[in-house]
């Protein structure tokens, strides 16, 4: 069975028709051809399908679709300008060499994201404590840290 | 899981009438964190075909006072825990005990209700609920009935909750301002684990005696369980190193705990008075349970 879920995507209205449990990161994924909401574990533990969802992160393979309507979501897509200029979290993830093989950094740049809206002043330990449901394989998180750290401080955390 | 009809009541008249048609074809869903995990894993019996989302139910969710007591919706959610102005003054370990678990992801969507009906002997909230002697209140199309959460439990995964009957509220008396509260948890890492071993402890000191005690252990037993042999070790008992180190002695016949893919035996019925000893510290308990 399908429904038709009408919900704001990156600052526009969309209306989709989905099975009303298929998981947000599948529709995202599948339906929508937003592919830059990645799928780890598939089970909300390693948080590479973190998106914001009504200003809060979470992992998106653990929502379903119906819970979507009326309501607003914002992907990894949505966070560049639309000149390409990348959004400051973004930037500083670049800057610090934050990434390398790239599957985490969506969901952890959505996540980080959500954060310094909600803390735009944080400490040390409470950035590291942000990031505890995001699980990185390559960096070791450290330079992770100090991208949200650059990010915070630039005041770029909206 | 794309599969299962799918319904959305607005009230909990029409969720209860819902149940009452369906009975055990309906799981019911509410932040997703246990459910969409198993309808992905295939683990429901064959019998379920419908997921039933209490998501729209509004008068499920949010914290109330009511007389002298408060009531948890139970589509309340950790992050509302945390962020309660109710929870933090009357029973902030509500909220310590919601902070510890999971992660940001996780909490922001996970409810008191989906962890109480989730039946783990994991389930972190189940801790404090217990140490607040709190009432699981359940609703049918027949009528409701008010359940202890100490007698919720029946085996792993498993309440006395009938088919047709749907959580909505957790309830319990505001406790004192000079009651005590304190929770230790173990996990293989410091977040986003399932508990390895729990311990909470609840008691009120009165005349230097220690009263109306409460031990809870979790992921030591196929339920969360009070620990009853620790308590009476401890009631009216003064607080004294001797009377702790008895606590500690019952506490290993209290629990009984598995050896799994987390951690053996062994590890988890040490930690138990290994923990409860560190509770029972005066030197790390604050009045209030204010923790660092």
């Amino acid at each position: 069975m399908s429904m038709e879920i009408s919900f704001t995507l990156n600052g526009e209205a969309v209306s989709v028709t989905a099975p009303p449990a298929m998981p947000v990161a599948e529709l995202l994924r599948s339906e929508l051809e937003l592919t830059g909401t990645k799928v780890g574990c598939g089970e909300g533990e390693c948080g590479a399908c973190t998106i914001v969802f009504d200003g809060k992160a979470v992992a998106s393979c653990l929502l379903p679709a119906a819970f979507l309507e009326g309501r607003n979501v914002e992907t990894i897509e949505g966070l560049a300008a639309a000149d390409g200029s990348l959004h400051p979290v973004q930037q500083a993830f670049v800057d610090h060499g934050a990434i390398q093989c790239g599957y985490c950094t969506p969901g952890m740049i959505m996540r980080s994201v959500a954060f310094l809206r909600a803390n735009p002043r944080p400490t040390e330990s409470e950035i590291a404590r942000a990031i505890e449901g995001n699980l990185c394989r390559c960096t070791g998180y450290i330079k992770i840290q100090d991208a949200i750290r650059t990010a915070a401080d630039s005041g770029g955390g909206t | 899981m794309n599969n299962y009809a799918f319904h959305a009541p607005a009230s909990v008249e029409e969720a209860v009438g819902l149940l009452a048609e369906m009975g055990p074809a309906a799981v019911v869903l509410a932040g997703g964190t246990d459910v969409m995990v198993r309808a992905r894993r295939g683990t429901f019996p064959d019998s379920v075909t419908s997921l039933l989302s209490v998501h729209r139910i509004a008068e499920m969710r949010g914290v109330r006072q009511s007389g002298d007591e408060l009531v948890i919706g139970a589509t309340t959610t950790a992050t509302d825990l945390i962020r309660d102005p109710l929870v933090a003054n009357k029973a902030p370990i509500l909220a310590q005990v919601a902070d510890r678990m999971a992660s940001d992801q996780i909490r922001n969507v996970a409810t008191v209700g989906g962890n109480v009906v989730n039946a783990s002997p994991a389930g972190d909230l189940i801790n404090p609920l217990l140490l607040l002697d709190a009432q699981a209140v359940l609703k049918s199309a027949t009528g409701s009935r008010t359940v202890p959460v100490h007698e919720l439990f029946i085996g792993p995964g498993e309440t006395v909750l009938l088919p047709h009957e749907l959580l909505v509220a957790l309830r319990f008396q505001i406790p004192p301002e000079d009651r005590v509260f304190a929770f230790e948890k173990a996990g293989t890492r410091p977040a986003m684990e399932c508990s390895v071993l729990t311990v909470g402890l609840a008691f009120t000191v009165c005349e230097e005696r220690l009263t109306n005690v409460r031990v809870v252990f979790g992921s030591a037993a196929p339920t969360p369980i009070r620990g009853r042999l620790s308590e009476a070790a401890l009631e009216g008992q003064r607080w004294t190193p001797e009377v702790i180190e008895s606590a500690v002695r019952a506490a290993d016949e209290d629990v009984s705990p598995i050896s799994d893919i987390r951690a053996g035996e062994c590890y988890r019925r040490a930690l138990a008075g290994v923990f409860l000893r560190r509770l029972l510290n005066p030197k790390s308990v604050a009045t209030g349970a204010d923790e660092e």
